[in-house]
């Protein structure tokens, strides 16, 4: 059984898809048409962003009537329960260094960053860290991401960062 | 001609390297983010030195290693390797999670190799017969094909019907990215050069199911899941068993022969239109999903009977089936040989030697795999916070050979978090999937049919083959509509 706090999320994705389709929909005006065809290149995105309102509207409504059950058998643990079963902080450090491998895998290159990415992401993912632990990722890191370098690069002749 | 086409293939010389053709397929298929297209482009310069049937040969084992491989990760780790094993997911991660994954992994290898086979058997007897249908398809027809292939949308989808739609309509709306097909108008680029290409499937594939499954991990605690990984005991799968999916093999294996022949549709189609019949056909439907069987089955009988259906344009007409046989057009022009009608007469032996590799290489597909299930399933000992980093590099770094553009690597990361937080709200990636791959076929081919007949959209009733498929969209749509109706009146948990 799904959570309040689901239906309320759910609520909030229904109102962003309406935006979305508005934005999407109008955005078509500045679709140019090329001369002498029947069908223009803004005519699919339209009918496609009108059928996604639709159903936003639908998602919402919907939505709405599961959270107006749920809210009456609400007790005020569910929050709890959910803040406890999701860990932020490990979150937003993989979001963190994903994002960061992208920007930097240009700047730096591919085989420091992989490395260092690998070895950081291990290490936030592991909640047992130990020494003999970090040096096993450290060495497989390496020998992966240098195995991958050989093969790309002489083997495939595919140019890395 | 059959025989001498099969006897032209059986030397050793061939044989061992059809072996490794088939082994490099399954690795680069079995890598999210590497594909069977590229397997086959790579080796291309191997095949110069040889004579045109072993150069094929090895071509065709590379194809047939690259579709299937994509089982193993689809499986094992819920991340389909190849877009063909997008539908391979539904059921086989489940399965794993399930501690079935020997069994799921030894039940995907036989039907592949069966569907295989019946792709070989449909292409041996029809070939020629079937180009002159896959000539009679105009824009209406393949509208009509792709709208019914949409309606899988419906059909896949679990639980909430709304949001499997919402679903799919966003995977299309994001193909509005880039340039229009038909006239190549700028489209959502917002003035960069980048965004003119759009999103390619790669990216955004891996993205959604591989990246966001790190977020999912760290969000969790990065829970260690104990496998319970049971030896796996023979092929897997027993005869009996086999008996019970037969009509679900044959089935799947003709629908991914059709949609095979058919040029530009792709080996997604094949297996969601497989596991679609197959959820409509069987007796059981809430439960596919969930970890049955018989999803597995008819999505990897699907796309393996896409490998001998994607040679009959190829071969009949020098048309393309799909991105592969693509490459393997290059392959064949390469060895001085020109596809179209006339190979048959003028060159048969060849034109029966590919039939032969194929068969030859699907042979050697399921002993490989057969023996290799024992070493794949050890990929579940590694722990998830060591696979995981590994597999995101190896990600973005298929993405980013596929234009050699770090633009790639950054459309992997937005996906990744977009498919997060799509989860988040309940929103399944597999009809987002659907929607992006078919959208724009569907958007490409309806404009052509409606420019060919001045706006008239009549053609799409009156054409036998389009109204057909016109009239499967919208009764498999009726049916799940029915469906979930029953259930609501059944009183089920509407999960809305």
């Amino acid at each position: 059984m799904k959570k309040l706090n689901f239906y309320k999320r759910r609520i909030g994705f229904g109102i962003f898809l309406i935006v979305f389709s508005i934005l999407g929909y109008s955005g078509t005006a500045s679709i140019p048409n090329r001369a002498g065809l029947e069908v223009s290149a803004s005519f699919f995105p339209r009918l496609i962003f009108s059928i996604l309102g639709f159903f936003s509207v639908l998602l919402i409504f919907n939505s709405y009537q599961k959270y107006k059950v749920l809210k009456k058998e609400y007790n005020g643990e569910e929050e709890k329960e959910e803040k406890a079963e999701i860990h932020y902080n490990l979150l937003f450090l993989s979001l963190l260094t994903t994002i960061s491998y992208g920007f930097l895998l240009k700047l730096i290159g591919f085989v420091p960053v992989s490395i260092a990415f690998m070895i950081i992401q291990m290490w936030i993912m592991t909640s047992d860290m130990t020494i003999k632990k970090f040096i096993r990722n450290t060495v497989l890191s390496s020998a992966i991401v240098f195995g991958l370098y050989y093969l790309f690069t002489t083997v495939f002749y595919v140019p890395l960062p | 001609m059959l025989l001498s086409g099969i006897l032209a293939v059986l030397n050793w010389q061939t044989i061992l390297l059809m072996f490794i053709g088939v082994i490099v397929g399954i690795i680069f298929g079995s890598i999210p983010g590497m594909t069977a297209t590229m397997a086959v482009a790579l080796f291309i310069p191997i095949t110069f030195a040889m004579d045109s049937i072993p150069g094929m040969a090895v071509m065709i084992s590379l194809y047939v290693g690259g579709i299937s491989g994509g089982l193993i990760p689809a499986i094992l780790l819920n991340m389909p390797g190849t877009p063909s094993s997008i539908a391979s997911t539904f059921d086989g991660y489940p399965l794993t999670q399930q501690g079935k994954a020997g069994k799921a992994l030894g039940t995907a290898v036989i039907v592949s190799f069966f569907g295989g086979v019946i792709s070989f058997l449909i292409l041996i007897f029809a070939s020629p017969l079937l180009a002159k249908i896959a000539l009679k398809f105009g824009p209406f027809e393949y509208f009509a094909l792709i709208l019914f292939a949409l309606t899988m949308i419906a059909t896949v989808t679990r639980g909430s019907f709304v949001m499997g739609i919402i679903s799919g309509l966003i995977g299309i709306s994001i193909t509005f990215v880039g340039m229009a097909p038909v006239d190549g108008v700028d489209r959502f680029t917002f003035d960069l050069i980048q965004l003119k290409q759009g999103f390619s499937l790669l990216p955004v594939l891996i993205g959604l199911f591989a990246v966001s499954e790190i977020y999912k991990e760290a969000e969790s605690g990065v829970k260690k899941e104990f496998h319970d990984i049971k030896s796996v005991k023979g092929f897997g799968m027993k005869l009996h068993e086999i008996r019970e999916q037969a009509i679900n093999i044959i089935r799947s294996g003709i629908i991914g022969t059709i949609v095979g022949i058919l040029p530009g549709i792709g080996g997604s189609t094949a297996s969601i239109l497989s596991y679609g019949q197959a959820k409509k056909a069987s007796k059981h439907p809430e439960k596919f999903g969930t970890g049955l069987i018989d999803g597995l089955v008819a999505s990897e009988a699907g796309n393996n009977g896409l490998t001998g259906g994607a040679l009959v344009p190829l071969l009949a007409l020098g048309i393309p089936g799909d991105s592969t046989t693509a490459v393997l057009l290059g392959a064949l022009m390469i060895q001085g040989v020109q596809p179209g009608p006339l190979l048959f007469t003028t060159n048969p032996k060849l034109i029966y030697g590919i039939f032969g590799a194929l068969l030859i290489a699907n042979v050697i597909m399921l002993l490989v795999e057969f023996f290799g299930i024992r070493v794949f399933i050890n990929i579940l000992k590694v722990p998830k916070e060591v696979l995981l980093p590994i597999v995101f590099v190896t990600c973005s770094l298929g993405a980013f050979a596929v234009n050699n553009s770090i633009f790639s690597v950054y459309v992997v990361i937005a996906f990744g978090i977009i498919g997060y937080l799509l989860l988040k709200v309940g929103v399944q990636l597999a009809p987002l999937i659907i929607g992006f791959i078919l959208g724009p076929m569907a958007e490409a081919n309806l404009r052509r049919a409606l420019m060919s007949s001045s706006g008239d959209i009549t053609p799409l009733f009156t054409s036998p083959i389009a109204l057909m498929f016109v009239a499967a969209a919208v009764i498999s749509v009726l049916t799940v509509l029915y469906q979930q109706y029953k259930a609501y009146k059944n009183g089920f948990e509407e999960e809305i």
